[in-house]
This record gives C-alpha cells, structure tokens and sequence, in this order.
C-alpha cells in the first residue's frame, strides 16, 4: 500500500483551496465576494445581512425573523407572492433564508447561464419590499406555526433557559423566533424601521459561489446593486455585549423521558473586543474535542457522556465558551459533576502538550480544505458567517497564519481570562423526580 | 495487493459521462464517479439487506452491529481509530435503512488508503470492545427517544402503523427500545459475519483519485471478502386496502400530519412521470396551504427510492382538519385535472438545480449512485433521472397521480381538541 500512499499524497493540495475566493467593496459600500468553482453550471446568490435577534428590543423580538419571512413576498419587480413562485420557477430556483442571532441570511441557488436575473431578482428583493398588510397577516399565521413547532422540540426547554440564564439583561437578544406577542402585532411600519437601519448596503454583504467568474460578477454587482443607496444608518457596531453570567448557577431543566443533557457555558471573547482570544479559543477548541485526547476519554469513553465538545462560538455580542453533551439518563448530576471536574484540570498548563496543539492547528488547516467542498456553502455558510461575525473578511484571509502563531501562552491566557476563574453557567436536561 | 489484472473495467466513461463501472477481483461492484475540484473523497459501501434481512426480534441489529464495529477493530483498536479520525479529520458514518445500509468515509484524497484500511478492519475483525459497545446501545436509545419524543419526526411512524402494516419495511432499521436493549456484542459479530458477503455489497466513490490508484486500495481493502449472499428476497407489495387514519394525542398547539400511498416500485415505467408529479405537488402545496391559506409553515409532497415505493404528503399545522382536508382536495384535483405546464416545467427546472448543487457533494454523489443500483432501478435512472423528468408531457404526469392514487394511510399527532375535530381519513381518489 505504501506505492499507492505515496502516489496518493501528491494528490493532495498542501495550500487551502481557497484560491478562487475574490473581495471588494463597491461605492456604496456593499462588499461583494465572489468564489469561483466551476464543479457544476449553477451558481449560488447569497446576501448577509449583519442584523438578527441581537438588534431587537422586548418590543420588536421576532421581527428580524419576520422581515426575514418577507423578503420572500411581493417587491417592486414582482407585486406579490404568487409572482414571486412563479418567477422563482421560471429561474429554476432553489432558495432559503436563515434568521440568526447576529446575522440573517438569504440565499438561492439557479443555473448559472440565469446569473444576470438572479442578481435582478435578489436586488429587488433585498432592496425594494412592499410589505403589503395582507400579505403581512398572511405570514403571521405561518410565522406563528413556526414557533408553535419549535416548542415541541425536545430541546426547547434547555434553549429557553439558556436564553434566561446567559443573557440575563437581554434574553430577547438570544431569541430568534421571537415572542408570540410581537409577532401577532407586526406592522409595516415597523418592518420599514428595520429595512432603514439594517438593509442598507453598507450593511450587507453579496456572496456569488460557483459556476461564475469574479470579473462577471463585479460587473453585475456594480450594474444592479449600485443603485442601492448608503444610509449609515445601521447601528449594528455599537450594540453591546449581551453575554454576562455574575455567579456560578446551576440550572435543573425538565427534559422528555428518555433524553439527557449536561452542559457548562462560559462568556466567551467577542470577536471586537479580543480578537488575538479568538484564534487561541479555536485552537484550544480543536485540541479538547480530538477523540484520542483525555477530555474525550475521561467524559465519553470512560464516563457517562454519550458524545461531548468543548469549543467556543465566535460572535460579537454573544460569544460562548460551551462544553457538554448528551449522557446516559438518569446519570446527569455524576456527568455536571465529571465535566465541571475535567474544566478545572484543563486550566492547568500540563493538560497541553505541544505536540498536541500542533496536531490541532494541523486539524484546522485541514478543516478548511474540508470545507472547500461545496460551493453553495461555501458562500452561505463560510464567507457570510464569517464577514458577518467579524466585520470584514479579512480576519476569515488570515485566519490559518493567526492560528499558526497561537502557543500555549496564548491558550492559557485565554483559559485564565474566560474560563478559569470566571463564573458558568451548568444545565442539566433530564427527568426531576419529585 | 492482489494483481491488478483481476480487476475488470465494465463500462467506458463515454457511456455514462465521467462516471465508471468496475468490479473488484471477488465481484464486488465499484461505481466511480470522478470529481476534478476539490480535493475531498467519499467512498459509500452499500451493505443490500437493510432491516428487510432481519426480524420482529432482531430489528435494529445491523445498525448496532456496524456502529459497534465502526468503534474500532483489527490493528486500529478504539484508541488508534481515534487517533486516525483526529488526525486526518475523516467522517466515517453509518445509515440505516429498509434495504440496505450505508457506511459512508468523507476524507482528504491522500488518506484514502488509509480510512479504507480501517473500515475493512473494523467490518471484518471488529474489537466490539465491551464499554465501546455499550456506549453504542446507549446513543441508540438515546436516538431512539428522541424521535419518538419529537413529534415531527415520530409522526412518520405513526403513519406506518397503518401503511406498513404486515410489511417487512414494518421493522426499524433504527430498532425498537426492545430490541437494541437485547443484542449482544457476540450476536452483532455474527451478523456482520452473515451480511459482510461480497454479493450483498456495492462500493460508490466520488471524487479525484483515478480509477487506477483507486482500484488497488479497494482490492486491498475489501478484495478478501467472500463470495455468496445477494439472495435477499424481493419486496412484496404494500398491503393497505382501504384508507386508513392513525392518531396520537399530545397536548401541542401545533398538529403534525402525513399521509402515504403506494407508488410506481423500482423500475417501473411510471416511475419518473409519478416524481415529476409529486415534485410539482409540492409546489402546489406550498401555494395553497402556505402562501394562500396561511395554514401552515411546513408543507411538502415527494417519493421515497426503495424497491417498493411510496408518495407522501406531510403538514403541520393548528387547523390539522382543515389543512389534512386541504392537502387531500389538492392532491384530487391535480391528479384529475393535471399541472399548470409552466409550474411542471419549472418544478422540473428547480429539481435540476438542485441535482447541480449536489454535483459537488461526495456525500450525494455517493448515495445517487448506489441507492438506484440497490433499489434494482440501476444507477442511470436514478442519477439521470432530471433527463427523464424533462422529457415528460404533462398528460404523463397526471396520468401517472390518477393511477396510482389508491389507497392512503394518514398519520396525525395531535392535541385532544384538535382530534374531536378531525373527519379523516381524507381520501385522495
């Protein structure tokens, strides 16, 4: 096999394939990205918006999520819904949008020699909604069901009491779907707020991946998007920070029969505010969920845990340090206890070692060819997740040679600052006898 | 390595666009589709059989089997396996289903021959290492509660109890509690010694790695299997004779409900006109119950690839009488009256899109391949089934829904309230 091996080897790209990633910022301040991949003749049209749940006020939670919900409705090109399905058939179309904490996306698919009217559609869409009141009560319903859907998760009730216990100031700000409350009183007038402050293009970002070439699609960029007007309005860089736990506390959820989980959250580093903190979080995170290492062994193979991570979520305004899992039921108190255990010894600088922080920057050059695979997610969920969370794509350009640098100083330092001697937040998800 | 020689290369690249047929020196059959971007592989190996080889008893076992063996065997002992999954990041996961199971390697082209190692040992020399093994009945349990817990997924379930009703596919791949509480590491080895034949087994590849190097590592790695097995017997028939509606009370807001029929089995000529039709349907269902009625977030139409097929139609909603009566009258009057051809068309259209967004995916490419060579339909129907979906008129596709809509079975979980209300089953002929 070694002949074979060694042929295979040469095979193997040793520089990220990212090559075909190319950046710019037009006049009005849109930054277009565009990834090139000629795998297959369609290619991927998507916008991120850098607004979401974290942009809300008890009065309005639900609404980015709404607006969402209605960038699928009539614009000044296409009057209504029905026009809108018929003219997304005509294209050959296959579409979606995701409402997140600190981002919303939308995004859709079409064959490749349709590029021109799929950017005309997108504009129209992102740019230039109607928000008819009809159509408005219409998805209210929908929306409505949605969330009705969501509370018969068997997870909802662990999420709810994240919402409540991590981000006690603002527990809208970590709620996507929204209240019920304000989503049966949306009006047009407030989607139009939203539209001004955060739909502008200065705020958003065009990701163009696939079957397309970086100079066609500048050009379009700047034929169709140009028009779109800057306002500044957005204030998405002067939000706060929304994490914040004052004392350890621990949360007993009631869970469904049959299902168990345990996890202990820290506040992480936003991304604004530390970002040296970022790329040592992240190599720390890929060195702890290796299966041959001890915190795997120690909480999984050995211990009650069915699977465990622990990583942490690079965000702005709600970035956590997470560790946990499913574990067998009716053994989550020894499991909190296992984890909370297998924490304090890893703030110690000899759970590393440097032959293992290498292998994980090794797993993270790796990951990223891994992820080079498909050009759809390549725009919707790598470039806009990461222009989205750090302002530019600059930080995502340099990511792996930030990564290279990190040592141990840095882990522990990160460790020392976030985790060690800060105070969690434990859940246990399980059945509580009475 | 066995001689290259062996190998016997079937079918030329220009049949079939880039993909190749070839056959390992024990007959296992490889299908390859070659990939130029990228330097990602997938190898899917396809174990024919499924829950359909197993019983009332044993259901269930084949998933716990290869999920055991997957957690090490051979030289690569749990903590090595682990070792090599780190460092080369690779997936190696396991589905299970009706006819078959699929394990499939998600890997970087230079350790191909490596993952290939592993997994051949694993499958044939498995550790079934005692707290390894437990660990995996824990997880299926674990899996297993939370679908039955999660309405929008136990739903399907609740519907097979009257379409599956005296049928093999009756039994879960996945298992009952049952069951999976029962096996034992000795009873899984002998049944990955029972199943591992080279008869039952068909290997798919996506990717870079030409056939010549890919050749020697699959001959390596599964060219020692034995001969025999691919004696599985042919599916029957659905039994469902008239319609039927099965419910569950839960106290939610929201109701969960699906509906099945039968559908064209694998082979048959109706078979495309049937998924154009039920592509379309989707479509439609989005239209009415969604955008007109407001009934509903989530609403979809579609046809499974098994050897024997079904249509089916899924809602969620707080009105399930009115949105189960909805969907029903839509399916009516589609099958009697047939598509607007431009929505036909442009569901056609958007069905091409997506085969092209997966053109990418090893993962997809992989289970296009195989699922059609399992199913009997041969893998050209299945991967080139968009050309036949476009070539259809639109008296095909409604003859197609009218003739098929026989007999239907309904599932619905809801609230006590919203059962008094239901007047179902809601016949769709």
């Amino acid at each position: 096999m070694s002949t074979v091996l060694l042929l295979l080897a040469a095979l193997q790209p040793t520089a990220a394939s990212w090559d075909g990633l190319s950046a710019e910022v037009i006049d009005n301040g849109l930054t277009v990205m565009v990834y090139e991949d000629h795998t297959a003749p369609v290619a991927t049209v998507c916008v991120a918006v850098r607004t979401g749940a974290t942009c809300e006020t008890p009065l309005t939670n639900g609404l980015a999520h709404f607006y969402e919900h209605m960038f699928f409705k009539g614009n000044e090109s296409v009057p209504d819904q029905e026009a809108y399905s018929r003219r997304m058939r005509e294209l050959g179309i296959v579409r979606n949008g995701v409402t997140s904490d600190e981002a919303v996306r939308y995004y859709f698919t079409l064959p490749s020699d349709r590029l021109e009217e799929g950017m005309d559609f997108m504009y129209s869409a992102i740019a230039t909604p109607l928000f008819d009141p009809d159509e408005m009560e219409r998805e209210r319903e929908v929306i409505l069901n949605e969330y009705q859907r969501n509370t018969t998760h068997p997870y909802w009730n662990l999420w709810k009491a994240r919402e409540q216990v991590l981000y006690p100031c603002a527990p809208w700000r970590a709620n996507t779907i929204g209240s019920p409350e304000v989503i049966s009183s949306a009006c047009p007038e407030v989607m139009r707020d939203f539209q001004r402050r955060y739909y502008t293009p200065e705020n958003c970002a065009l990701i163009v991946a696939g079957d397309v070439s970086p100079r066609q699609v500048l050009g379009l960029a700047d034929e169709v998007f140009g028009r779109w007007e800057a306002t500044g309005a957005s204030d998405y860089d002067s939000l706060e920070v929304c994490i914040g736990l004052q004392s350890d506390t621990t949360v007993y959820v009631e869970g469904p029969e049959g299902i168990a989980y345990v996890s202990v959250v820290y506040a992480g580093p936003p991304i604004q505010e530390d970002e040296e903190a970022t790329y040592a979080a992240d190599v720390w995170g890929t060195f702890l969920g290796r299966r041959s290492g001890r915190f795997y062994r120690r909480l999984v193979t050995e211990g009650p845990f069915l699977d465990v991570s622990g990583s942490y979520y690079t965000q702005r305004y709600g970035p956590a340090v997470s560790f946990g899992g499913p574990v067998e039921p009716g053994r989550e108190e020894e499991a909190a206890q296992l984890l909370r255990a297998e924490i304090d010894s890893l703030c110690s600088p000899e759970y590393y070692t440097a032959e293992g922080l290498e292998t994980a920057r090794r797993i993270m050059r790796r990951e990223r060819l891994l992820k080079a695979e498909v050009a759809r997610d390549i725009a919707v969920e790598t470039l806009a997740f990461w222009w989205v969370v750090a302002g530019d794509i600059d930080y995502f350009r340099g990511y792996l040679d930030s990564v290279s640098e990190v040592d141990l100083e840095d882990v522990v330092d990160f460790l020392n600052r976030y985790v060690c001697s800060s105070p969690s937040a434990t859940f246990l998800l399980g059945r509580r006898e009475a | 390595m066995r001689a290259i020689g062996l190998l016997i290369m079937l079918t030329a690249a220009s049949l079939a666009g880039p993909v190749t047929e070839m056959e390992l020196s024990n007959g296992i059959r490889v299908i390859s589709r070659k990939l130029e971007t990228g330097s990602v592989e997938g190898i899917s190996l396809f174990i024919e059989g499924g829950s359909r080889a197993l019983d009332e008893e044993t259901q269930g076992l084949e998933a716990f089997a290869l999920e055991s063996a997957l957690m090490g065997g051979g030289e690569y002992t749990g903590p090595v396996l682990r070792q090599v999954t780190d460092t080369t990041l690779a997936e190696v996961t396991g589905t299970y289903n009706y006819d078959y199971s699929r394990i499939h390697v998600r890997c970087l082209a230079g350790d191909l021959p490596l993952l290939l190692d592993v997994l051949s040992q694993c499958l044939s020399d498995p550790e079934m290492e005692p707290e390894a093994v437990e660990k995996v009945r824990q997880s299926m349990l674990s899996e297993l509660a939370e679908t039955e817990v999660d309405p929008d997924r136990a739903v399907w379930h609740v519907c097979n109890r009257a379409f599956l009703d005296r049928h093999p596919y009756i039994l879960k791949p996945d298992g009952v509690p049952e069951t999976v509480a029962a096996f034992t590491a000795d009873r899984a080895r002998d049944h990955l010694e029972d199943r591992m034949l080279a008869g039952n087994l068909l290997i798919t590849h996506a990717g870079s790695t030409p056939d010549s190097l890919l050749l020697p590592i699959l001959e390596d790695a599964f060219g020692a299997i034995p001969r025999g097995g691919g004696d599985l017997p042919e599916a029957p028939p659905f039994r469902l004779r008239s319609d039927t509606l099965v419910t569950e009370e839960r106290d939610m807001e929201t109701a969960y409900a699906v509906v099945k029929f039968e559908a064209p089995p694998a082979g048959h000529p109706d078979r495309p006109a049937f998924m154009a039709g039920m592509n379309a349907l989707s479509e439609v269902l989005w239209d009415i119950l969604r955008t007109e009625s407001n009934l509903t977030y989530a609403t979809y139409a579609g046809a499974t690839f098994y050897p024997r097929n079904w249509g089916y139609m899924y809602v969620s909603s707080p009105r399930p009488q009115e949105a189960c009566s909805l969907m029903a009258a839509v399916f009516r009057e589609t099958a009697a009256e047939g598509f607007d051809p431009d929505l036909l068309r442009g569901s056609v259209e958007t069905y091409r899109t997506g085969r092209g967004m997966s053109r990418a995916s090893r993962d997809m490419q992989c289970w296009l391949l195989g699922v059609g060579e399992v199913s009997g339909d041969g893998w050209r129907r299945t991967y080139y089934l968009v050309d036949s979906l476009a070539a259809l008129k639109p008296a095909d596709v409604r003859r197609a829904l009218r003739d098929w809509s026989g007999p239907c079975a309904w599932g619905v979980i809801a609230s006590p309230a919203q059962l008094e209300d239901l007047e179902g089953p809601w016949p769709l002929r």
